[in-house]
């Protein structure tokens, strides 16, 4: 692997890459930003096992949790975004790994939900962490799943009854959890379901009381009378 | 986004009409010399420190930036997401039926 690199640098005309770790994911990191410029490298299997196989070493040899993170959470993302037979494979093994050291650091397990947000990920996620702020997050991409697919077709039975196990628990017994933002999630999930089911068109828009920007009181039905238009905006 | 904001507002001035922000900026007094700057004049609610995960956008379940609802005199949503000449048109069709509105109950008042 490490002739071919040179190998491969020195045909390229490159400067061959350092050979530690966390410059390889580095350099990795770099090169799967052309992923969605040009897809065909997804299904080039010598670049793609190149990619894996160093980082798998890079995480072998990382010193810290950092190291290891950046190379595992990097892995993952190649292996969910290319098609090869190995990116295939590697995908359950890579998220095992992620697993075993990382199940309840809430804010990396929503990392690699974000990565790798299949519904092997969240079971696998679902099966051995006890943080209830990544278990809220695994359920609540679950529960996204069955609603895209709700507004396709029925769901059967089992789903439903799935989808409203879920929706209870995320405004239930994990409703007090945060999310990454700090929020609880049941105020989150109450929030979408709101605007799925009653901010629509036809519908009498829910009363907001707060403060404006000088710090005094107001509400919306304030205006009651007038035409409104209500702008979620911020300056940037 | 601000111009054709405050080209709306003061054209409809007199008319019963009024753009509520609910901003989502995390710190105010960096919003400030915005606010000056900028005209905007129209009054906003402040989703808090929490920026865009503040409790109103929450409670209304709202992830992106611009959002925007267009409510009718009784608070009915009408509109969702219509911005500039579009933004323009809905509330000028809601004012006109609002027009319309008072002028029927006023002729009905008027026949009793």
């Amino acid at each position: 692997m490490l002739v071919r690199s040179l190998v491969l640098a020195l045909l390229a005309g490159a400067v061959p890459p350092l050979l530690d770790g966390p410059a390889d994911v580095a350099r990795i990191r770099e090169a799967t930003k052309e992923l969605r410029a040009k897809p065909e490298l997804k299904n080039d299997e010598a670049l793609v096992s190149e990619w894996l196989d160093t980082l798998w070493k890079a995480a072998d040899e990382s010193k810290d949790d950092k190291q290891l993170w950046s190379a595992l959470v990097l892995a993952q993302e190649v292996a969910e975004q290319c098609t090869t037979t190995k990116a295939k494979e590697w995908r359950a093994k890579v998220r095992t790994r992620a697993l075993d050291r990382f199940a309840d650091d809430a804010e990396r397990m929503l990392a690699l939900l974000r990565v790798s947000g299949g519904e092997e990920t969240r079971a696998a996620v679902l099966a051995v962490t006890k943080n209830p702020s990544v278990k809220a997050a695994a359920h609540w991409s679950d529960a996204n799943a069955l609603m895209a697919k709700q507004k396709k077709e029925k769901l059967s039975e089992a789903e439903q009854k799935k989808l409203d196990g879920i929706l209870k628990l995320l405004q239930g017994e994990l409703g007090s959890a945060l999310d990454a933002r700090g929020r609880k999630w049941g105020d989150v999930v109450a929030g979408k379901l709101r605007a799925m089911n009653d901010l629509v068109i036809g519908k009498v828009a829910p009363e907001i009381e707060g403060t404006d920007l000088d710090g005094q009181p107001f509400k919306l039905s304030d205006y009651r009378g007038k035409i409104v238009v209500l702008d979620f905006w911020g300056n940037w | 986004m601000y111009p054709h904001e405050r080209s709306l507002v003061a054209r409809l001035k007199d008319e019963p009409f009024a753009l509520i922000g609910i901003n989502s900026d995390e710190d105010l007094e960096k919003l400030k010399p915005a606010l000056e700057k900028e005209s905007i004049t129209w009054r906003s609610f402040w989703n808090g420190k929490l920026g865009t995960a503040g409790p109103i956008s929450t409670a209304w379940g709202v992830g992106s930036w611009p959002t925007i609802f267009v409510l009718d005199e009784e608070g009915v949503i009408r509109y969702m997401n219509v911005r500039e000449a579009k933004m323009d048109e809905a509330v000028d069709t809601l004012l006109a039926e609002l027009k319309a509105k008072q002028a029927k109950k006023a002729e009905e008042a008027k026949g009793k």
